[in-house]
């Protein structure tokens, strides 16, 4: 699926460009405002954006999509993107920022071992920078890719330096999350796109996908308690970061179909915030046609 | 270079035969695996979470840690041969 999620973002480049522009030149109130003709714009221009998200909300929603639905849903969308430049430059007073479950993190660190925080694209996984700082001073480590093609990033003035990463895509990428996580660290991953990798038929919202196993393997191996973390939008200024319970980590032995009870957990969960949080799903591109993806 | 003493007391064919168990690579056999043939992009289509799990298996057989801060990780994890190379120069290092 990975040519869908470039085609995606190719596709969002202009838009993140002209929000980072616009938040720079003026200020947010007004950014907020021409946000509606901006988002409108994309909703008439970007179909394989609009379908992805008219399939979502018809399926979160049990009945077929209003037009305005996935204006507001995409709308969000931008919503996020502008206040990631804000972030990004370290202007964090202007956003109420809900922090809930921070005491799980505690209790998975207290034997002294890692946490791994199961991602996803419900909400922004960006937003890591707020999870970061309500993280405080614990140890945390975000996985992600860091492709130079990837223009979205570079666009957005995103610094990774505030974050530590891993990149994804190396030889050493999930070794080196092992490491950490068994040296008491945290360690955040994204486990709802596949992206070519080994991965398990799953259902969410009813209608069957398929999600990586790669994260559980990770937790599995390293022996380390996994929490779910969300960094989701609420409208206005407010912000929300979750760190919630997602079951019991397979045993450290298990591989391929005997990973399916946490990649079904996983997915559960993820339906549970999706249907609270609709207008957070952000992945813009035809998630349920995950064909030949399952190994 | 240094090898020919370590290399037999660790070979990259039996790294094959460790490989393809631990990864349950039902489909290959380890005696027909191309030694120089590169981990990843073609060759043997490795990714990162084989590496992990190979790195596992090398350890709990050898006792050898193979770090992810290495800096010749690339080198390291060309192909079997080279992966084999380096646990094999770690067991000697060891004496």
């Amino acid at each position: 699926m990975k040519h869908w999620t470039e085609r995606s973002e190719r596709g969002s480049v202009w838009l993140i460009r002209l929000i980072v522009w616009l938040a720079r030149a003026v200020g947010r109130p007004l950014c907020r405002a021409l946000l509606h003709p901006i988002v409108f714009y994309f909703v008439l221009t970007d179909g394989v954006a609009r379908r992805a998200s008219t399939e979502f909300l018809q399926a979160v929603n049990g009945r077929p999509t209003r037009w305005i639905e996935v204006f507001a849903h995409i709308y969000y969308f931008a919503s996020t993107l502008l206040d990631r430049v804000y972030m990004a430059a370290g202007d964090f007073d202007r956003f109420q920022v809900t922090i809930e479950g921070l005491p799980l993190v505690d209790r998975a660190l207290q034997p002294g071992g890692g946490c791994l925080l199961l991602g996803s694209h419900l909400g922004s996984f960006d937003l890591m920078i707020l999870a970061h700082r309500a993280l405080d001073s614990r140890p945390v480590n975000v996985m992600m890719r860091v492709d130079p093609r990837s223009r979205v990033r570079n666009i957005a003035g995103i610094d990774d330096g505030t974050l530590r990463v891993i990149p994804l895509g190396q030889p050493d990428s999930f070794l080196r999350a092992y490491d950490l996580l068994t040296q008491g660290e945290i360690v955040a991953v994204l486990a709802d796109r596949v992206d070519g990798a080994a991965s398990l038929p799953v259902n969410f919202l009813a209608r069957g996908t398929a999600m990586p196993i790669a994260p559980h393997v990770l937790a599995a191996r390293s022996g380390v308690p996994t929490l779910m973390c969300f960094g989701l939008y609420e409208g206005g200024n407010r912000y929300r970061i979750e760190f919630v319970e997602s079951g019991a980590t397979a045993s450290s032995a298990s591989r391929g179909a005997e990973l399916q009870p946490v990649v079904d957990q996983y997915a559960a969960m993820l339906e549970q915030y999706a249907r609270r949080y609709p207008l957070n799903w952000f992945n813009f591109y035809p998630y349920w046609r995950t064909d030949g993806g399952a190994t | 270079m240094m090898l020919p003493a370590t290399a037999s007391a660790f070979s990259a064919r039996e790294l094959a035969t460790l490989v393809v168990e631990g990864l349950h690579l039902e489909d290959l056999d380890p005696q027909q695996l191309d030694l120089t043939a590169p981990l990843f992009d073609g060759g043997l289509n490795l990714d990162s979470l084989d590496v992990l799990e190979i790195s596992l298996v090398i350890q709990q057989r050898y006792g050898v840690k193979l770090k992810a801060d290495d800096p010749n990780n690339k080198a390291i994890f060309a192909s079997l041969q080279s992966l084999a190379d380096h646990v094999a120069a770690v067991l000697s290092a060891r004496g």
